[in-house]
């Protein structure tokens, strides 16, 4: 009973009283500083030069490109503190910038940097110009021509486009049908003679016969697209206009039959009197 | 021969039960799960950055418990007349092999542990590969050559202190010395680019020591280069073990 006694003597209990109206107190002045004098603090939008960062060595080489690659994610999210998107990209860009410089090998901060960030006209032209600069530091990587290419498309540039996926088509790794797609945008860039010239050279140089199947389907696809749109032109020496329809052709004797679309949907005229495929 | 391995033995069981080596062991682990994080803000690279980071934090935790242990373990059998008692009983040339072989086993004991941690968290996220378990090797050599250099400046200092800096100073100087000079090559005069790399050469090359930039991506080097690696950093060991026994021999404890 004495011992139990000296556990809850009175010098004991006031202790611990002082000790627990200490810690009460120091919290309460904890909550009121942080309620009454919460600064608000700037974000400091700045990163050192590249070359600092290079200078780290190469055994911390790759981590710091790491953070930096994760900085950039996270960059992403910053646009409000922005008032211009062009400010805005710089330093999403900044971030990848120095993470792939430091590990070109970094491929899904080129995609950040060049592909996310392009969200107008600009974003775009500015992360063609980033992919642009990470293909010299990283040549062999098929998906970064892609997402120039993938930028230019956008921008309705179709022959850059179809020079960038031609590009990527032939580096290692690509994906097979990249071979053959490029062919649309010289469609699409109205140039399917073009398209013709590239599938005949692709087709001495494919051995596949699943691929050969298909650029022999877009090779015929574009060869009966040049011949209609020849077959236009000849009827507008002949009548000083142009065919409504392509049915009017087939009217006035200038082919037997609309030939069938062996890629799209049929082919039809559309208002600027060019052939088009229905998709 | 049998001293060498008493002595070595001896610093490997003290090594494992000090504190540094449970300290820095459990904030390893801790590193690692933090790395999971980082993995996952790392969209679309979470395999690389998980893989990179891991191999980083071994590399740094196993450096700082290599330097600090083997100072202070160094130190206290000096102050506690410890270092005398061995001294009456082996060769200096047994004791210092000895230290030097019971440290080197304690990292290699470390560098095991914390693979095996790295391995399980890698396995989790289905990010192993066995290229990154193959990249501690050229680690452990390189710590072999701070655990060397960490001992021979706690033969030559009297304070750990200053053992302890310089260790940590050399190394740094050998990590940033092939960006010195490259950029020596790039803007130095020419007498500034001999200098520059005469000290890289004679500084241990510990970016021919790293192949974690390539094991992350699953590749590695060829044989011949692990080969020339270990020799080269066997070369280095006895050089700086040569220098150990001097300096030791012919100082008073």
């Amino acid at each position: 009973m004495e011992h139990k006694c000296s556990y809850f003597s009175k010098q004991r209990i006031l202790i611990s009283l002082i000790f627990g109206l200490f810690i009460l107190t120091i919290v309460k002045y904890s909550i009121f500083i942080q309620e009454n004098f919460s600064f608000k603090r700037e974000k400091l939008f700045y990163l050192l030069p590249i070359e600092c960062f290079r200078l780290s060595g190469n055994s911390l080489r790759g981590f710091i490109a790491d953070i930096f690659y994760i900085k950039g994610i996270l960059a992403i999210s910053d646009r409000i503190y922005f008032k211009k998107a062009s400010e805005w990209i710089e330093w999403v860009q900044k971030n990848f910038e120095i993470a792939v410089s430091l590990d070109p090998y970094l491929v899904q901060g080129y995609f950040f940097a060049g592909i996310v960030v392009g969200r107008n006209k600009e974003g775009i032209k500015r992360g063609i110009d980033f992919l642009k600069k990470g293909l010299k530091l990283n040549p062999y990587e098929w998906r970064i021509p892609y997402w120039i290419g993938f930028n230019y498309y956008q921008l309705g540039e179709f022959l850059k486009a179809a020079y960038y996926y031609k590009k990527a088509s032939i580096l290692p790794n690509s994906p097979k049908f990249l071979k053959s797609n490029v062919v649309m945008f010289y469609y699409q860039a109205q140039k399917p003679e073009l398209g013709i010239v590239y599938l005949e050279g692709l087709l001495k140089s494919v051995r596949d016969p699943a691929q050969l199947k298909w650029i022999k389907r877009k090779l015929e696809w574009l060869k009966k697209i040049v011949f209609l749109e020849e077959k236009v032109k000849e009827f507008k020496k002949l009548y000083q206009r142009f065919p409504q329809s392509l049915e009017e052709l087939v009217e006035k004797g200038l082919i037997k039959e609309i030939p069938k679309d062996t890629f799209g949907k049929g082919y039809y005229l559309d208002q600027k009197a060019r052939i088009r495929s229905k998709f | 021969m049998r001293g060498v391995f008493s002595i070595a033995l001896l610093n490997f069981k003290e090594g494992l039960r000090n504190k540094f080596f449970i300290g820095v062991a459990f904030f390893l682990i801790f590193y690692l799960l933090f790395c999971s994080f980082l993995g996952k803000l790392s969209v679309g690279e979470t395999e690389k950055v998980l893989r990179d980071t891991g191999l980083v934090g071994i590399e740094i935790t196993a450096i700082f418990l290599v330097i600090f242990s083997i100072i202070f373990s160094f130190y206290q059998e000096k102050n506690t007349k410890i270092l005398e008692f061995y001294l009456s009983n082996f060769k200096k040339t047994t004791y210092l092999t000895g230290k030097l072989i019971g440290y080197g086993f304690l990292s290699l004991f470390y560098i095991f542990l914390a693979g095996l941690v790295l391995s399980l968290i890698l396995s989790s996220y289905k990010a192993f590969n066995f290229a990154c378990l193959i990249a501690l090797y050229p680690m452990f050599l390189k710590i072999l050559i701070v655990m060397c250099l960490s001992l021979t400046f706690s033969c030559l200092f009297s304070s750990p202190i200053i053992a302890l800096f310089s260790s940590f100073f050399l190394f740094f100087a050998s990590q940033v010395c092939p960006s010195a000079l490259e950029l020596a090559n790039k803007y130095g005069k020419p007498f500034q680019k001999t200098m520059i790399k005469a000290i890289y050469h004679l500084l241990p090359n510990m970016d021919k020591l790293d192949i974690k930039y390539l094991a992350v991506r699953d590749k590695l080097p060829s044989l011949d280069y692990f080969l020339f690696i270990t020799l080269y950093v066997l070369v280095y060991i006895v050089f700086l073990w040569s220098i150990n026994v001097v300096i030791f021999r012919n100082k008073e404890y």
